[in-house]
């Protein structure tokens, strides 16, 4: 299915097109972030509802390789570029900026005849300490995530939320409880990890996190290497701060900690119903997904003349944005029904 | 922890153990008379309605400048109008604490009129931390203050913090101690709580006289039974001068089981309210009466006026026609001189089948003593027959708690609920099999129950690593979600807590 009439509305001439495989780039021949297979996928992380196996063709950030090989598979055809460098598909100039989301994530930048489209994948603005900090780039039409798109969503300061985490943490071993805290194995953990670490090392993590944690170690991102989950022993259980992917399976690695709180990491911990729908003891309020007044501040620092919304709230954001009168628009009925959306 | 912080996770917290945890938590810090505020905060939690909800939302259109629509949109995303106006509103860099100084201080508030109180909340709004503060903040003023803390909880908070047991700090909650500014902990050791004891007489026998509420005069000093074991009771303040008792379930037991001796006869249902007087004149003798004010007799459909006035004639009547003045006794009346020896009797209140200790103070309020079980919410997860011959319908449950993300078996029932509602379950069951061992099935987690225990034992041979002891189903709870299951950490930690004490 092929959907060019807006431009015909506007009068523009994009250089993007909406289909059900996702976002197309037809003067390339590729897309990014692609929902179905394609020949060609440039991807701006690796979180799984942007990066999806069966593509012929893969094109990313030099961070991103190595995740995209442990999470596709090592056989992947993949080709990387470093952040601002430049890259030729058919003719399109390609490069990918930073978007602040999680190490290695890119908001792609296409240029065709002077013509320029920013594709923000997921992102923020707030730096983290680890992720490479969100860089506006400008252009004449700007594709931004809405997953917090709503004016209830206000972030507070990284350090405050950290502060708040290590003091729980710190009453827990006073209680000889472990700390448990759930978060996605890719990003966020990190985030935790890296920025949790100034405070104590005794930081530990699931498996499944330790494999995203080595893969940007040796991509040379600075991820304290960390005990052994497995290592750790009933007496010093109550120490640690454990890091474990959202749903986990009763593990062996519990019996040696019998007493524990849990703990959720998550922007959609700012409201009351969403804290409700967790089953942890406490609740931070961390999101690796920029908030209301960021969305609105990445669209204008993009200048763009037009702006599709997609990822999220994205018809109530297109609708603000038009209020304030940019040329707007959502974008997510183009797309089927397989999005997850992810933190 | 901040003041705020705690009334979030008292406030949201599923369970009891959770919410123990965060009052420790808080009271790390405090002082033993912030805490004793503390609990008296919560044991008499109350809200003060500045403002409506309505207000505060025309104020926060006024302050946050966004289009109807898309404040809508955010109130209905939020499903909590007073959540999604905290959030709604402009963060504050700097900003002040909702401390219990000021939430009390909140309570002392008086305004002139709307536009004061429109200052007053605007300012605070752009004061008070808007983390969560801010959120209790609108909770209070509104009147939306309702926190469920136990009396339980808080017992349970004050053993721990005073390191001590529940039974003491019920019992020094009886003897209003937990009210005074006094040395919990040195009281605790040394036993020394006689002073605020007095001396009681006990009352054997209650008596069925003819009495004309009118004649009783309002200027003669009544006091109540000062210790009365088994009954649960009421309290009317009926005049300054007199205290009248609204028995309830117990004494209606006595009163139905006479009148089933009397009319030899359970056809006929019966639900009998009565008043209990007990009169102490100038020469402090004892006189105690049994008033019924309602005789409600359900099969003939008779029901009676609550107003004493209206039902004298009736009472005395129905009195009279007992020809028997046949007595109803109450227990036996208990003498202690310390809180050490309250605690002997209540530590025997299941062994003497009490239901509860009735305790005047000296000031005569009234506390009563009631043993507490705990309690847990578990799913179904294998049921089968108690007897492959006899039961026709699955009536032998086995129920889960969580443990982290999984379901763990942690106790084995048999149905002891409704026909009907063992033929609902039984259906439940039948449509919600995932597979057959035999003769029994395991079931897909979904039906929450709710269920009692007195303690736990440690066990090698159970997969969950406990026993319950004396579990009882309470009852089905079929609109509970899986999340709010127990958690098999929190029951090991209750025990733990238990066993230290
Ligand atoms: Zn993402
Ligand atoms: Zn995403």
């Amino acid at each position: 299915m092929w959907f060019g009439w807006y431009s015909a509305i506007m009068g523009l001439s994009s250089l993007l097109e909406f289909t059900e495989k996702g976002i197309y780039v037809p003067k390339g021949d590729f897309y990014i972030d692609p929902i179905k297979k394609v020949k060609q996928a440039v991807i701006t992380h690796g979180h799984s509802d942007h990066a999806r196996s069966g593509n012929i063709k893969y094109l990313c950030t030099d961070l991103t390789k190595p995740v995209l090989k442990l999470r596709l598979g090592s056989k992947i055809n993949v080709q990387s570029l470093a952040f601002g460098e430049s890259f030729f598909i058919n003719g399109v100039k390609l490069s990918f900026h930073p978007a602040g989301h999680l190490p290695g994530s890119a908001q792609v930048r296409v240029e065709y005849k002077g013509h320029i489209a920013v594709i923000s994948g997921d992102y923020k603005l707030e730096k983290d300490g680890l992720a490479e900090a969100f860089e506006p780039v400008f252009c004449h039409e700007f594709v931004t995530e809405s997953t917090f798109a709503l004016p209830i969503y206000q972030w507070q300061a990284q350090e405050k939320i950290i502060a708040d985490i290590f003091t729980w943490w710190q009453q827990n071993q006073s209680e000889k409880k472990a700390s448990i805290i759930s978060a996605y194995p890719l990003g966020k953990s990190q985030r935790l990890i890296s920025a949790l670490y100034k405070y104590s090392p005794y930081i530990t993590c699931h498996p499944s996190i330790e494999n995203t944690n080595i893969a940007l170690r040796n991509a040379g991102v600075d991820i304290p290497i960390l005990d052994d989950l497995f290592s750790i022993t009933k007496n010093e259980s109550h120490r640690y701060l454990v890091l474990t992917p959202t749903i986990i399976s009763q593990g062996l690695w519990l019996q040696n900690f019998p007493h524990y709180e849990l703990a959720d990491a998550s922007g959609w911990m700012a409201t009351k119903q969403g804290r409700k729908r967790s089953t942890a003891h406490r609740h931070f309020t961390l999101s690796d997904h920029a908030d209301w007044p960021s969305l609105n501040q990445a669209v204008l620092a993009s200048q763009a003349e037009t702006v599709f919304v997609t990822h999220g709230f994205s018809d109530d954001f297109a609708r603000h944005l038009k209020e304030q009168k940019i040329n707007a628009q959502s974008i997510d009925h183009f797309f089927t029904r397989e999005r997850i959306e992810q933190e | 922890m901040k003041f705020a912080l705690l009334l979030q996770l008292l406030d949201e917290s599923k369970n009891d153990i959770s919410k123990t945890t965060a009052l420790l938590r808080y009271s790390k810090s405090q002082s033993q008379d912030h805490v004793l505020d503390l609990f008296r905060f919560f044991q008499s939690i109350r809200s003060k309605k500045i403002c409506t909800t309505q207000d505060l939302l025309i104020w926060t259109k006024e302050i946050c400048n966004l289009p109807d629509w898309l404040f809508e949109k955010s109130l209905s995303h939020c499903n909590d109008v007073l959540d999604a106006i905290n959030l709604l509103l402009p963060i504050n860099v700097e900003s002040v604490k909702l401390t219990l100084p000021y939430v009390q201080n909140l309570y002392t508030l008086k305004f002139n009129d709307e536009n004061q109180i429109k200052e007053f909340v605007t300012k605070q709004w752009s004061l008070l931390d808007h983390d969560i503060d801010r959120y209790f903040f609108n909770r209070i003023i509104t009147g939306n203050f309702r926190l469920k803390i136990s009396d339980l909880i808080l017992f349970d908070f004050l053993a721990a913090y005073f390191e001590t047991t529940r039974i003491n700090i019920s019992i020094f909650h009886a003897l209003n101690l937990l009210h005074s500014k006094s040395d919990i902990k040195k009281q605790l050791k040394t036993g020394k709580s006689k002073a605020l004891i007095k001396k009681f007489e006990p009352v054997k026998e209650v008596e069925y006289i003819e009495v004309n509420i009118e004649e009783l005069s309002l200027h003669e000093y009544y006091v109540v039974t000062p210790i009365w074991i088994g009954v649960e009771i009421q309290i009317i303040k009926f005049n300054h001068d007199i205290i009248i008792w609204d028995l309830t379930k117990q004494i209606k037991i006595y009163i139905e089981e006479f009148l089933y001796q009397k009319f030899k006869s359970r056809d006929e249902d019966f639900i009998v309210n009565a008043i209990y007087i007990s009169s102490k004149s100038q020469n402090s003798k004892s006189n105690t009466y049994i008033i019924i004010t309602d005789f409600i007799s359900i099969g003939q459909n008779i029901e009676f006026s609550k107003s004493l006035q209206k039902q004298t004639n009736f009472i005395e009547q129905w009195i009279l026609s007992l020809d028997e003045r046949e007595g109803i006794y109450s227990n036996e009346c208990l003498n202690f001189q310390n809180h050490i020896e309250l605690s002997t009797y209540y530590n025997q209140m299941d062994l003497n089948k009490y239901v509860s200790i009735l305790v005047e103070l000296p000031d005569e309020s009234k506390r009563i003593l009631r043993p507490e079980l705990f309690q847990l919410k578990a799913v179904l997860l294998y049921a089968q027959k108690k007897d492959q011959t006899f039961s026709h319908y699955y009536d032998q449950y086995t129920f889960g708690v969580l443990q982290l993300s999984t379901i763990v078996p942690i106790v084995k029932l048999d149905a002891d609920l409704e026909e009907t509602e063992v033929i609902e379950i039984h259906q439940f069951i039948l449509e919600n099999t995932i597979e057959r061992f035999g003769p029994v099935r395991s079931i897909s987690p979904q039906l929450i129950f709710n269920l009692q225990y007195s303690r736990i034992e440690r066990s090698k041979r159970h997969k969950s690593g406990i026993i319950l002891k004396n579990a009882k189903i309470i009852s089905t709870s079929f609109h509970s979600a899986l999340d709010e299951l127990s958690r098999l950490s929190h029951i090991v930690q209750k025990a733990i807590m238990e066993e230290e004490n």
